[in-house]
């Protein structure tokens, strides 16, 4: 490959001395700088120079097309996405589907939340077609990779450069699928659909919670301005999934033909340089052209990733259930030891809440759980019947709840102080029992000793806080705390 | 000073001195020493004030129950009229005085009929000192008209109301209060009648004509055109046979504790002290008295077991309770100034109504086509409807105060004092133009009545 990129490059440097090169362009060709030893030439590679250079006119000409036809699908895909995700009020389906279309969401929330998302057909199909097809998704829909592509051109027209970077965007894949089979999925929050949904709501939310959304997918565009094509060659997990799934998918190629059947197969259904390494007039060396097309090349490797990530995901699934319930959770959230794992921090809870009781916490929610959703019942409670968290979040770490089952959507469970509360006092408050919207608060009369306590039903209790914004006190004598009398504290 | 005046004294004096010798000397002596001469007979030339009215007389009007076949029957009998009236207006709390005045000042021809020997009910008689319900989120006070027409008089007596600034709940001095109300009501040249307790309601074909009272001169009744129920109880419109809802709440009795400003505690004993205090109530506008609160049980204030048995068992844990604070270190010279004279029955009949006070009309915020006036004490002003005030069929009368129509966590705010003041003002205004309309109340111009309150200073949102 490498001798291959020098040859191709030092063609370039003569014939087009400047061509603007995308990362879409940089997907197509695997081109982005190797940091193998003997990588010799700084400049990344114009696929299309190359085709267009290497093959005859007839077939440069269809190429350019699908280019473009890939780069105006994706363009309409932004459009797409920004809409359904930063629409306000409706499409809570699709803001679900939205994210949800990356199969390496699905499965991994399939591994450790055991649900089937209702995308999951969608993101079979992906998948499948990322066998097939090399990078499918990422040439055709990723509205993420459009986005780091201008950003990507506004890096290279500032004159900056990639530096070599091992790929690793399969390795944080698999690592993640491994933890999450048992139970904690590591880097679920780096889908590049998650990315866009967060940069998409980061827009839209207040201030605060813009800087908080707006963090990891502003500095993966900066990471692309300063090294174009980075993200999406080297270090996006998608795409790495992708690659790992083209791999096995051409595995049986490599094992029942020759080398050179898979890889030229393999090249073929690329789509792409098929011409051009026709028409390279040096044959590459088989071995390195294979390694670079299957992510699979080395089963040291795989081994490696699986491990590592299965350790790490044990570690955290250790690590949080160990704790008690610290944290008040959106309703229907899966349990704390997965919640962290599978929430993609795509802020899409947070911006549809009606009420603005969803925060993303960075410092409460421990180093595993940043910029998780957490419920803070400041101003508002959780509304009875109102399920647009569970329904927006696409990984199901908030899992579906039904409007009538809304009551067992526990969130936590009302801790009353009677050195503060106003029954202490005999005062005429009514404010919780008033406001509770599922008549769980009843007050008790001791005829001993002539005091009032409120007594709150565990069964028709789920946490929702209406009592603690309706009391009058200051600190509040009624506060909702994470854990509920009917759901045990998870195990240690 | 002629002769037989200063004989008069001259037997005061030795009576007094009689009565006092045998205090001295014997016990039980000086009581029949001092009673001998009110009981023989009469009272000329013995110096005392008791004169004779009736030498032998019966009460008129009778005709006992008597027992038949095991069941006691009344049997058919006149009763008189006392008295005949435009608008007749049954307790006297703070609904109903505050109803009277609002008819009165319409221009109608007013009647008040109060149980007790005061005016103010459950606010005065019960000590249910604090104004609370008048304020909405942001300190706004949605109880105007009378009812702060009322609170600025007591403003203006010496120690009638404290802490009455905006968006604070102010304590009221309930002697300020009664005082207040009497001035009020004379000044109103109103119709009152005290120790009057209606038991009955006079109706032809669900008309309401008038009301029947019991009172120590027996039974008399007052005629009117349209009667206002203030009893709280909704006594009126229950014996009339309309239909309400029957609900329990809590009965407490509240209690006034003095000395509070003499309260010498050990230092060391400050988290004590701080419990204790919790239980001794909040500031008065009398120095050094607490109104202390009870919520006390959940239970049926139309139940005569019910209520006998709170009062006594509130009595004895008031007592028992304060004698406790007292035997504290520094607690010893507090007193039970003391219990209030009426039970603090919350909430018993609410009125089914034309509407009713809703808690989503106040959620949904919406401007009510017949709102007569607006509740607080929650975030959001709340809309009284003029249905709430009628009931479904009976005909010529209204309800105020804390049975009037409400939905079950409204009713609750409905009953609170400046709340009752709001119902009051509405239901006197209608019944007045319902008089001077000559129509059934619940056909009364809703927008009429709406432009007198607001005149009268009545807040309409």
């Amino acid at each position: 490959m490498k001798d291959q990129e020098s040859h191709e490059g030092s063609r370039i440097s003569l014939r087009t001395p400047s061509i603007e090169m995308t990362s879409q362009q940089m997907l197509n060709s695997s081109s982005y700088p190797e940091p193998e030893a003997g990588y010799s030439s700084p400049n990344t590679l114009p696929t299309n120079a190359v085709s267009q250079i290497a093959s005859d006119g007839n077939r440069s000409e269809p190429i350019r097309e699908r280019n473009l036809l890939q780069r105006f699908c994706r363009i309409l895909s932004v459009a797409g996405f920004a809409l359904i995700l930063g629409w306000v009020g409706t499409f809570y389906e699709l803001k679900r589907l939205a994210v949800g279309l990356s199969p390496w969401v699905s499965l991994s929330s399939f591994l450790a939340g055991s649900v089937v998302l209702e995308s999951a057909w969608a993101a079979l199909t992906l998948g499948l077609a990322a066998t097939l097809r090399r990078r499918f998704f990422c040439r055709w829909i990723c509205p993420t990779g459009q986005c780091l592509d201008w950003a990507g051109s506004f890096g290279k027209r500032l004159g900056l450069k990639g530096v070599p970077f091992p790929k690793i965007g399969w390795g944080i894949a698999l690592a993640t699928l491994a933890g999450a089979l048992l139970g904690y999925p590591l880097m679920l929050w780096l889908d590049p659909l998650a990315l866009f949904a967060a940069g998409v709501q980061a827009v839209r939310l207040n201030p605060a919670n813009t800087v908080v959304y707006g963090l990891l997918p502003l500095s993966i565009i900066l990471i692309t301005v300063v090294f174009p094509g980075l993200w999406c060659t080297r270090l996006c997990p998608l795409g790495g999934f992708q690659e790992t799934l083209y791999s096995i998918g051409h595995l049986e190629c490599r094992s029942s033909g020759t080398r050179e059947q898979a890889k030229e197969q393999a090249a073929r259904s690329a789509g792409m340089v098929a011409g051009q390494i026709e028409k390279t007039p040096r044959r590459i060396d088989s071995k390195q052209d294979s390694e670079d097309e299957s992510v699979l090349r080395s089963s040291r490797r795989v081994a490696i990733a699986s491990a590592g990530g299965a350790i790490l995901g044990w570690f955290a699934v250790c690590h949080t259930t160990s704790s008690k319930p610290r944290l008040l959770r959106p309703p229907g959230a899966v349990e704390e030891s997965v919640f962290t794992g599978l929430c993609v921090r795509c802020g899409q809870c947070v911006e549809s809440c009606p009420e603005s009781i969803l925060f993303p916490q960075p410092l409460e929610s421990g180093w595993l759980g940043w910029f998780t959703p957490v419920v803070h019942f400041e101003e508002g409670y959780c509304r009875e019947g109102c399920t647009r968290c569970t329904e927006v979040c696409p990984s199901r770490a908030i899992g579906r709840v039904k409007p009538a089952e809304k009551v067992q959507a526990i969130i936590g469970f009302p801790q009353v102080d009677m050195g503060v509360c106003l029954l202490g006092e005999e005062a005429e408050c009514w404010a919780c029992v008033r406001a509770c919207p599922y008549s769980a608060i009843r007050y008790e009369f001791s005829e001993e000793t002539y005091t009032t306590i409120p007594v709150i039903d565990p069964r028709r209790c789920p946490g929702c806080g209406a009592c603690q914004v309706a009391c009058p006190t200051k600190p509040k004598a009624i506060v909702v705390a994470p854990g509920h009398p009917l759901r045990p504290v998870s195990r240690t | 000073m002629n002769r037989r005046d200063l004989l008069r004294r001259l037997g005061i004096s030795s009576v007094a001195a009689v009565g006092w010798g045998a205090g001295v000397t014997g016990g039980m002596g000086a009581q029949t020493a001092v009673n001998q001469p009110a009981g023989s007979g009469s009272a000329e030339g013995s110096g005392f004030q008791s004169h004779t009215i009736s030498p032998r007389t019966s009460m008129p009007h009778r005709a006992n129950p008597t027992l038949v076949r095991g069941k006691v029957i009344q049997p058919q009998r006149e009763i008189p009229i006392l008295h005949q009236t435009d608008v007749l207006v049954v307790g006297g709390g703070s609904a109903g005085v505050v109803a009277a005045i609002a008819a009165r000042r319409t221009g109608a021809e007013v009647t008040l009929v109060e149980r007790y020997g005061h005016f103010g009910g459950l606010w005065t008689g019960g000590l249910v000192v604090l104004i609370t319900g008048h304020i909405v989120k942001g300190g706004k006070q949605v109880c105007q008209g009378i009812g702060e027409e009322i609170m600025q008089r007591l403003e203006k007596l010496d120690g009638g109301i404290i802490d009455r600034r905006p968006g604070v709940d102010p304590t009221v001095d309930a002697e300020a209060a009664k005082y207040l109300m009497v001035e009020m009501v004379e000044e109103a040249e109103l119709k009152v009648f005290l120790h009057c307790w209606g038991v009955d309601a006079i109706v032809r074909d669900n008309e309401v004509l008038g009301v029947v009272f019991e009172s120590k001169a027996g039974r008399h009744a007052v005629l009117a055109k349209v009667v206002v129920d203030a009893t709280g109880d909704g006594d009126i419109f229950a014996t009339a046979g309309a239909e309400f809802e029957h609900r329990s709440h809590n009965i407490g009795l509240v209690s006034r504790v003095g000395n509070l400003d003499r309260i010498e505690p050990p230092p060391e004993a400050a988290a004590k002290v701080k419990e204790i205090m919790r239980r001794l109530g909040r500031p008065t506008p009398v120095t050094g008295v607490h109104w202390v609160n009870m919520r006390g049980p959940e239970a049926d204030g139309l139940d005569l077991e019910t209520l006998t048995r709170m009062e006594l068992n509130h009595r004895k844990f008031i007592w028992r309770h304060l004698q406790q604070v007292r035997s504290q270190p520094g607690f010893e010279r507090l007193y039970l100034v003391e219990t209030a004279p009426q039970l603090g029955v919350r909430i018993t009949r609410v009125l089914l109504g034309v509407s009713m006070v809703r808690w989503s009309d106040m959620e949904a915020g919406v401007q009510l086509p017949d709102v007569v006036g607006y509740g607080g004490g929650t975030a959001r002003e709340w809309p009284i409807p003029y249905g709430s005030l009628v009931p479904e069929k009976l005909d010529n009368l209204l309800a105020a105060g804390r049975c009037i129509a409400a939905e079950m966590r409204m009713a609750d705010l409905v009953r609170l004092i400046p709340n009752c003041f709001v119902t009051g003002h509405a239901a006197g205004v209608a019944a007045a133009v319902a008089v001077q309309d000559g129509c059934r109340p619940r056909d009364v111009d809703v927008k009429k009545v709406q432009r007198i309150l607001r005149e009268q200073g009545a807040y309409l949102g």
